[in-house]
């Protein structure tokens, strides 16, 4: 719990327009073993509230471990995060989640198989609130999930009482990323949330993706595959390697970019010896 | 009727216990042994609390809260310190052996005398058969039970806790201490089964250390039998089908006794039936996932659906039939002949021979099985539960006398046969299990056998062959009241003697035996002096080969195992106790009211000497010793010695 300690040590002013910062955050994981990984060297990442970021990097790249550090599924070595202002290095991913939604990549994660689809949506009412045994998921409180499902516009209103198992991957992830906006949280976690469907539920999560976020003006952070993605969803891209950000591409720069410029990129960037011959390989591999 | 309606009765107590291995086991996906020991503490409180005149609803509630702390420890070590569930489970079901040991006191606590709530219910009884009383008090609870919990697992609380068991990544992103739900749901399900314990004690009479024993295997064996009887995605009636499941689990056992089924073969017939309906659900599984072969399969489902239902109809048709064809407990009286019920806890050499005995000196007097009288002898092969539903069959079948050999048969007995005759035999103790208070004040359709074993008689014995200053090892378990009665009555024996000091060993399994033994030849013995204790002898040779090599004698209460390595024994000849009864059962038959027949101490001894251990220790067995003795063996001339002084 190192890091704790640095972290209240290290608490800030909070400037209203931040809505993450995330401040020299270290972790390694497996410390002292062959299996260990230095994941995180010292990132620091600040977000306005409301800015759409998307995160790109190769695999170990550590951009995955960056968005589990603001989810909180572990706690960092040192560094903090703060989230709209308070210093929540400590906290772990379920009390964090009242301000903090998830949708994993694998589309069986985000749901619970053997409930139902309105239980389920019920769970994601329930994000950040106590759960008491009382009856909350009333007659009332189902037509408003069924008003919300048919956002979706996958007819899953008329399957309010079906078992998640029996849906689809599109319908399950569609249905996790509406659970992940329902109880409005301030900050929207995507980790390559469309990379295990096929391209047309791909298209169709991503359609969905874009119409919540604009609507309730979240504040996202997106990890993708896709260079095509990256360029297309959000303000800004960050780019990770080897446990460090070497390049933030914002929003005026990313509008006269292309796919090829991206790659002219990171040439230029292995030129300034920030990646090697073989990372841009892989780079050129994943992303084309 | 009565094997029915008890096993009905049993079926709803279980239920209890069973919703908690659900919980467990469906609900959060954890396999919790635990519960083996946590209903025996629940019982062990209740019981506790009841003998201090506390109300018996206030005890099932301790019963809960001990439950509930035990299952919260479990889950704790299992989420704090990262120790996997099973192992877990497995830590604290051990450990609370100790904990119940603790919280009764002793290994059996008799509620006979107390006022339990059969005796509560009973009180307000508009004069209904006692067992259809209860079970009638019972349908109301247990439907509250069912609604209440299906009711819980709608609420918020309840969502969360199924989410959290059904998937834990996904509960923690929606801002569940997932830790916290699972020691929460763990807990309650311990309470449940604490709940059940407390309800089995005052439903059979007693609390007894080992009656959790292989209760996670009948609570999923009643899951699994439940949910593929019942296969709906309503949680309702996957809740009822929990409580279903364990009242066909009581039928199935009941079902197996009343079609003659030996018990030995319950076991075996439990796994069985679970596998076969395990099987036979997912042929009717239809869905997802399945090839396009199985898919056939589940498209004819219909089909296999009324077939199963139709071989369910055939069953209960031939149940009905049987029933019928069974007049229970209505004779008819132009061909009366005497129907004796003998039942025994285990397959005990000491229990055998006063079953053989007994069967014999009842044939010598004229009862033989199927001449002039039925005698259905049953074993319970040590299973609780089904020693009371083997008496609620012999009260169906219309037994004239019931015959229970060994103490936790007669317990049940007195507590449960209240209309007709029992007459117990090979019971150490009568009165401390609440018989009567004295050889001619007891239970007025009591009576029986008993003798404890003369502990001084054999320490004479003892002192006859080695005078002098001497210490003296001994081994039992604890948590046997009647080992412990007998150490005291040892320790009796030798109090004002300064020459002998006892050295004690105890254990709680056969297999431990070995090493306490060693640990007593290390201590300098002189002499092992084993108390009566089923786990011990059981594991004789185990002291034996401990003994040997330090050339130290054995002493036992068993003559029957002499031959095995022991230099001497003493005890009752427990033939004598199946004659003893045999003859009381022919005075009850003949008319007599069991009322006034006092109860009788077995009076024949047995001495037993094995020269050929005495000659591999080097030791002489004065010539008045061998003169005593019954039974002498590896002796060359020794039997004619023998024969010839007598």
């Amino acid at each position: 719990m190192a890091g704790c300690r640095y972290a209240l040590a290290s608490m800030g002013q909070h400037d209203e327009e931040v809505m993450i910062r995330i401040t020299q955050l270290h972790k390694t994981f497996n410390p002292g073993t062959v299996n260990e990984v230095h994941a995180l060297r010292g990132v620091s990442l600040q977000m306005r509230a409301g800015e759409f970021v998307s995160l790109i990097g190769t695999n170990g790249s550590g951009k995955s471990t960056l968005l589990n550090g603001v989810a909180g599924t572990f706690l960092p070595d040192s560094g903090t995060v703060e989230i709209a202002g308070e210093d929540v290095s400590c906290r772990m991913d379920y009390q964090r989640a009242r301000h903090v939604s998830r949708v994993f990549q694998n589309p069986f994660m985000g749901t619970a198989a053997d409930m139902s689809v309105v239980e389920n949506l019920h769970m994601a009412y329930l994000r950040g609130k106590r759960s008491y045994p009382k009856v909350g998921l009333t007659r009332e409180r189902r037509e408003v999930y069924r008003e919300q499902v048919k956002l979706l516009e996958m007819q899953l209103e008329d399957r309010l009482d079906d078992v998640i198992g029996t849906l689809s991957g599109g319908q399950r992830q569609a249905l996790t990323l509406l659970m992940a906006i329902i109880s409005k949280p301030k900050v929207l976690l995507l980790d390559e949330h469309t990379a295990a469907l096929d391209p047309k539920s791909a298209a169709q999560v991503i359609h969905l993706t874009r119409r919540f976020i604009a609507a309730q003006q979240l504040t996202t952070l997106v990890v993708t595959h896709s260079m095509q993605q990256a360029l297309e969803l959000g303000d800004r891209t960050v780019m990770m390697n080897k446990g460090e950000i070497i390049d933030d591409i914002s929003r005026e720069e990313k509008q006269h970019l292309t796919v090829n410029d991206l790659l002219d990129k990171f040439a230029e960037l292995r030129k300034a010896e920030r990646l090697t011959e073989d990372m841009l390989e892989a780079l050129r591999r994943e992303y084309l | 009727m009565e094997l029915w309606i008890g096993a009905l009765n049993l079926g709803f107590l279980y239920a209890f216990m069973t919703m908690g291995v659900f919980l467990t086991f469906r609900v959060h996906d954890f396999p919790d042994i635990t519960v083996d020991g946590s209903f025996t503490s629940g019982a062990a409180l209740a019981a506790v609390l009841i003998v201090a005149k506390v109300h018996p609803l206030i005890a099932l509630l301790a019963a809960f809260a001990v439950g509930a702390a035990a299952g919260a420890a479990t889950s704790f070590i299992n989420t704090r310190f990262n120790v996997n569930g099973l192992l877990a489970g497995i830590l604290v079901m051990t450990g609370l052996y100790s904990i119940n040991l603790h919280i009764m006191g002793r290994s059996n606590i008799p509620l006979l005398d107390q006022a339990t709530f059969p005796d509560y219910l009973e009180a307000v009884n508009p004069g209904l058969h006692p067992e259809a009383w209860i079970t009638l008090i019972l349908l109301p609870v247990m439907l509250a039970f069912w609604l209440l919990t299906g009711l819980f697992f709608k609420t918020d609380l309840g969502i969360s806790m199924r989410a959290t068991g059904n998937n834990p990544i996904m509960a923690a992103a929606a801002g569940v201490d997932v830790a916290r739900m699972k020691t929460f749901g763990v807990a309650l399900a311990n309470g449940l089964v604490g709940v059940s314990g407390g309800l089995v004690a005052q439903y059979q009479g007693f609390a007894d250390i080992g009656m959790g024993m292989g209760t996670i295997v009948i609570g999923l064996a009643a899951v699994i039998i439940g949910e593929s009887l019942i296969r709906s995605r309503s949680l309702y009636a996957k809740v009822l089908s929990v409580i279903v499941g364990s009242i066909i689990f009581r039928m199935l056992i009941a079902g197996a006794l009343f079609l003659g089924m030996n018990p030995i073969d319950l076991k075996l017939l439990t796994a069985v039936f679970v596998l076969t309906t395990l099987v036979a659900s997912r042929a009717l599984t239809h869905g997802t996932g399945l090839t396009e072969d199985r898919r056939r399969w589940s498209l004819s489902q219909p089909i296999w659906r009324r077939i199963g239902l139709g071989a369910a109809a055939l069953l209960t048709a031939m149940v009905l039939v049987w029933t019928y064809r069974t007049p229970g407990g209505v004779p008819n009286p132009s061909s009366r002949t005497a129907k004796i019920g003998v039942l025994q806890i285990s397959d005990h050499g000491l229990l055998n021979i006063t079953r053989d005995s007994l069967i014999e000196e009842l044939a010598r007097l004229g009862y033989k099985n199927g001449d002039h009288c039925t005698i259905d002898l049953a074993n319970a092969n040590g299973d609780l539960p089904t020693v009371n539903t083997i008496l609620d069959k012999f009260i169906q079948d219309g037994m004239d006398v019931i015959v229970p050999i060994s103490t936790p048969c007669t317990q049940a007995a007195i507590n449960k046969v209240k209309d007709r005759p029992v007459v117990f035999a090979t019971v150490a103790n009568p009165f401390i299990i609440g018989a009567g208070r004295s050889a001619t004040d007891h239970l007025s359709n009591v009576t029986g056998v008993y003798g404890w074993v003369p502990m001084d008689k054999t320490m004479e014995l003892v002192r006859s062959i080695i005078p002098g200053r001497m210490r003296i090892g001994s081994i039992w378990d604890p948590a046997h009241a009647n080992s412990v009665f007998n150490v005291t009555l040892l320790e009796d024996a030798i109090r004002g003697n300064p020459d002998v000091t006892l050295i004690g060993a105890t254990i709680s399994s056969s297999s431990e035996v070995y090493q306490a033994a060693l640990s007593l030849v290390q201590k300098d013995i002189d002499a092992f002096l084993l108390v009566p204790d089923n786990i011990v002898y059981s594991a004789f040779e185990s002291v034996v080969k401990a003994a040997r090599p330090k050339h130290i004698p054995i002493f036992l209460s068993d003559v029957e195992r002499l031959g095995d390595g022991a230099l001497g024994a003493l005890g009752y000849d427990y033939t004598a106790s199946g004659i003893q009864a045999a003859r009381l059962v022919e005075r009850v038959l003949k008319g007599e009211n069991p009322r006034d027949i006092p109860f009788e101490r077995y009076h024949q001894l047995t001495v037993g000497i094995n020269l050929k251990v005495a000659k591999e220790l080097g030791m002489t067995i004065p010539q008045g010793v061998l003169e005593k003795a019954t039974r002498v063996y590896g002796g060359d001339n020794s039997r004619a010695v023998l024969d010839a002084a007598q």
